[in-house]
């Protein structure tokens, strides 16, 4: 197992390689795209917003290499937060495209007039709905995950696996499409939870 | 959900523990990492906060290292604090693990700065501090520079103040229930006049499992706070959780035997084929 953490400059991603180094995983960090070519496993990590993200993507080969790991590899790729949000056709928050290797738009999270769910949704909230997938074995009922986000997927197409949370409506939390995953909490940030997500995910072949 | 916070307060080399904002030693950095469970005692906590409160010189450099090492420690969001004099000490703190920064006296001293933050960050980033002294019934007044200089402006006015110039979340913490395990003082947030429209957090008194579990049973509180390094170590937040689930209240839970069972889980065998 060789892991391949992408760093796009943005956010801090020294938590998710703690988590890796806790499971044991041997992984790199690196902004490089040839370094993706050797990787078994391939996470994209993402804080802050969608388009000075993608930019970073599109201007070097990363994209390119991203795409080719997932699609002509068929290896296994995990989205983190934004880095899930990446994975898919586009953000309301941003005007780039997304790497489109998934279908679907991300919306803004509503705000419940007077009520207690506020955007950004940030805190540890209950998951639930599993779809019967590799990514998502070994949970306890409802576990909890930690989010900070303002944009959110409302539903994904019905051959992909998911899980759900809820913030005044429900949004996708977690998918997995054979080797394409994604979360749009931080599992680095969950406990032994999120722990478990990642080593589900460093479980998945090729 | 509620959330259970522990902080740990640093100050030039040391771990502190904290009496009405008077500092005592308890151990240095390795004694933390090396004598007491530090990772254990994380997996009972929604949060953990890192407070460089030295009285002395700071040495920000030195503190964002063992952030960055604490932060490898343990699985939950971490907030960072003390010292956040400029934007760039903000940004250091946050890429050395944190993910919210505590912000007190640049409230009072350079708010511009707090809206910088806010805006560039997200104010879900910006935790302000507001450190407060009553006597008796009297009025609470809040006090910047570790408690020692008193503001002129009274609580209800300051807790505004801090929500316009960027603050996601407020901490609470009274300089007199400080260290003395005596309870927290839990009507802060109801005698102001207006409820804040962001998370409040309570610290200041814990002394036993108790007094978190009165506090987040409290509804104007949405997370408690405690610097005792002493009064819940190995599994005892785990069991504070428990009671606190059974009062009702909503509050996170893990399994916390994956911990062990996902341990260097994928790690090369390390043991060498005999001959």
């Amino acid at each position: 197992m060789n892991v391949a953490v992408v760093d796009l400059g943005v956010g801090n991603i020294r938590s998710l390689t703690s988590a890796l180094t806790y499971l044991g995983a041997t992984h790199v960090v690196t902004a490089d795209p040839a370094a993706l070519e050797g990787a078994s496993h391939v996470i994209l990590p993402g804080v802050g917003a969608f388009d000075p993200a993608m930019k970073v993507l599109r201007a070097g080969a990363m994209g390119d290499a991203i795409h080719h790991h997932a699609t002509a590899l068929r290896r296994p790729l995990l989205g983190v937060c934004l880095g899930m949000q990446l994975l898919f056709e586009g953000s309301e928050e941003g005007e780039i495209a997304g790497l489109g290797l998934m279908e679907g738009q991300f919306v803004r999270l509503s705000a419940e007039a007077g009520g207690t769910r506020k955007v950004p949704h940030v805190g540890f909230s209950s998951v639930y709905g599993f779809d019967d997938v590799a990514l998502f074995r070994g949970f306890e009922p409802r576990p909890n995950f930690y989010f900070t986000h303002s944009y959110a997927l409302p539903h994904v197409p019905r051959d992909v696996n998911r899980a759900l949370c809820d913030h005044a409506r429900p949004f996708v939390a977690a998918f997995q499409r054979d080797n394409l995953c994604g979360a749009q909490f931080h599992p680095e940030k969950s406990q032994s939870a999120g722990l478990r997500l990642i080593a589900n995910f460093l479980e998945l072949v090729h | 959900m509620r959330r259970v916070i522990f902080t740990l307060l640093y100050d030039r080399g040391q771990f502190m523990l904290s009496r009405n904002f008077r500092l005592q030693a308890v151990g240095g950095v390795d004694w933390l990492f090396n004598n007491y469970d530090f990772a254990k005692v994380s997996h009972g906590l929604d949060e953990l906060m890192v407070l460089d409160v030295s009285r002395g010189t700071r040495d920000p450099d030195k503190f964002a290292q063992i952030v960055q090492h604490i932060s490898g420690l343990c699985f939950i969001p971490m907030t960072v604090g003390g010292g956040v004099t400029s934007f760039e000490i903000g940004q250091r703190f946050l890429r050395s693990g944190a993910d919210k920064l505590l912000v007190n006296s640049a409230f009072f001293n350079d708010p511009a700065l707090c809206r910088q933050l806010a805006g560039h960050f997200g104010r879900q980033c910006i935790v302000a501090g507001i450190d407060y002294r009553r006597s008796g019934q009297g009025p609470r007044r809040p006090a910047v520079d570790s408690g020692s200089k008193e503001i002129p402006h009274d609580l209800a006015y300051w807790v505004e103040s801090v929500q316009e110039n960027g603050a996601g979340e407020i901490l609470f913490q009274s300089v007199d229930q400080d260290g003395t395990g005596m309870g927290l003082d839990l009507s802060v947030v109801d005698d102001l006049p207006r409820r804040p429209e962001v998370p409040c957090i309570l610290m200041g008194g814990v002394g036993k499992a108790e007094h978190v579990i009165r506090g987040l049973g409290h509804t104007a509180v949405d997370a408690v706070a405690t610097a005792n390094l002493f009064n819940f170590i190995g599994s005892a937040f785990l069991d504070v959780r428990q009671q606190i689930a059974q009062t009702g209240v909503q509050i996170a839970h893990w399994v916390d035997d994956d911990y062990a069972l996902l341990r260097n889980k994928f790690s090369a065998p390390t043991h060498s084929p005999s001959a």
